[in-house]
């Protein structure tokens, strides 16, 4: 259709749109007068009007369900490993169960990808620099970094110690564990971020979900150092956004402030008073990340024996 | 740079104070994506507000795009990627949504009406009320209104007619 009578279509369309519609018919006599292309062009767009309701294109992109994933890569090689299975996917991108596909050895690793549409560039230029320091750490309660690299389409991706356990919360939990034996394995978890911290390492995103516990019961910190290789903003003096829920995060992190090891002792504080009260420090009450970025920054928790009083 | 992050901030703000509580990660995760490849344009600076959305809610298209091409492309079959209406239920006609045919329908709009166009790109893709897309092109809040209304009606027109060739 040409815009000038797109221009024709669409005024008398607005028009008998606006109308009940039992005088349509009426105002089309009137302005379309003889012209049936016209009448029906217009007839044609008010029964999509009608039929399109009041659901086609009014919730905005970003909101609707199923935001189309990236094509599966399992049974694909990366490196000299090809990809098993998907164990865990979230904003930064997805992670792999792999093997190696040159039958050197059968080991399993896992092989975080980080999705496409990031700074590649940026990304990679960390990794370089920290993978001296990461790969460095060696420590029983620490999940090994082992490589890492680009895939043939250009996205940078992390190959690391394969832990299969469950994250500290649930394994509390689950196992029922006395206040001692929680006590325990966490203590486990603040060596490993102690050796870390004496060796400069800043964790920065301490959280159950990067503690797992083994079926032999031993506590390892998983991606440690790996959120400042994947953060586009590090270096930059702005807040985050980053795709995370800020529930472990430190008033530092959630201010945009520069992050230090005391950064990963608050967030220990926060899993530590889970593991205790299997409670958050912040009110249930609390639903968006600005009100809890608000309530970490400004609201002095309630002691952990009170939390538990409370029903 | 600092005043692309606080709108887009902003932006991601609105989106996680919406009235449901389950989604957090897609969107928060597009917009991030949104500003890295708008830092990555390199563009000297905003001229305004107005400017920023504008750009904003062209790159979100694109990334959306994007993803659904790339979806199409690596199945066989040409299967066509589809995003589900959340009202999926009380309307089945509706039920899914082509965006890369929505991306083709609104370039012919565009042809025919640059501005009704941009209400579409403005307020789908990039999320925006009524009043700001208004504010955004320079134009009243019911022109907005009236372009949206008659624009709908056309691209729904548009992709029925490409779903059934």
């Amino acid at each position: 259709m040409r815009s000038e009578r797109w221009q024709q279509v669409r005024d008398i369309l607005d028009g008998a749109i606006a109308l009940p519609r039992t005088e349509r018919a009426a105002y089309l006599d009137k302005h379309c007068t003889d012209d049936l292309d016209l009448r029906r062009e217009v007839e044609s767009l008010i029964q999509s009007h009608d039929e399109a309701g009041s659901v086609f294109l009014n919730t905005p992109a970003a909101d609707l369900e199923g935001l189309p994933a990236m094509p599966t890569r399992i049974g694909r090689r990366i490196g000299v490993y090809q990809i098993v299975c998907e164990i865990g996917h979230g904003g930064m991108g997805e992670v792999y169960r792999a093997v190696r596909a040159d039958g050197q050895y059968e080991k399993e690793v896992a092989i975080k990808l980080v999705r496409g549409g990031f700074d590649t560039a940026a990304v990679l230029e960390r990794f370089r620099h920290e993978r001296q320091i990461l790969a460095s750490l060696d420590h029983p309660n620490i999940a090994r970094l082992y490589d890492g690299g680009t895939t043939e389409d250009g996205l940078p991706y992390l190959v690391m110690e394969l832990i299969e356990g469950e994250p500290i919360d649930e394994y509390c939990e689950e196992h029922d564990l006395s206040i001692n034996e929680r006590l325990k394995l966490f203590t486990q978890v603040c060596a490993a971020v102690q050796y870390a911290h004496q060796r400069l390492v800043i964790h920065r995103d301490i959280k159950p979900s990067n503690i797992l516990v083994t079926a032999d019961g031993v506590p390892k910190l998983l991606d440690f150092g790996i959120a400042k290789i994947l953060d586009s903003t590090a270096g930059v003096e702005t807040t985050l956004v980053r795709p995370m829920t800020p529930e472990y995060a430190s008033p530092e992190q959630v201010r945009g402030e520069p992050i230090t090891t005391a950064t990963d002792v608050y967030s220990l504080g926060v899993v530590l008073y889970r593991l205790l009260t299997g409670k958050s420090p912040y009110p249930e009450t609390t639903r968006t990340p600005l009100e809890l970025a608000r309530m970490i920054c400004e609201v002095e928790p309630a002691r952990p024996s009170s939390a538990l009083a409370r029903p | 740079m600092p005043l692309v992050y606080t709108e887009l901030r902003r932006i991601a703000n609105r989106y996680l104070q919406g009235e449901r509580s389950d989604h957090t990660l897609q969107s928060t995760a597009l917009v991030h994506e949104a500003y890295v490849r708008m830092t990555e344009q390199n563009l000297p600076q905003w001229h305004n507000r107005a400017h920023f959305f504008a750009v904003a809610a062209q790159i979100m298209r694109q990334i959306l795009v994007d993803y659904a091409r790339s979806h199409r492309a690596s199945k066989r079959g040409g299967d066509v990627y589809k995003l589900a209406l959340e009202d999926a239920e009380e309307q089945p006609q509706l039920r899914d949504l082509d965006i890369v045919a929505l991306d083709d329908a609104l370039k012919g709009l565009a042809e025919m009406d640059e501005q009704q166009s941009r209400v579409v790109e403005l307020k789908f893709f990039g999320g925006l009320s009524i009043e700001d897309t208004a504010e955004v092109l320079g134009i009243s809040a019911s022109t907005v209104k009236r372009d949206w209304i008659t624009a709908r009606a056309w691209l729904y027109r548009e992709l029925n007619r490409s779903a059934i060739v």
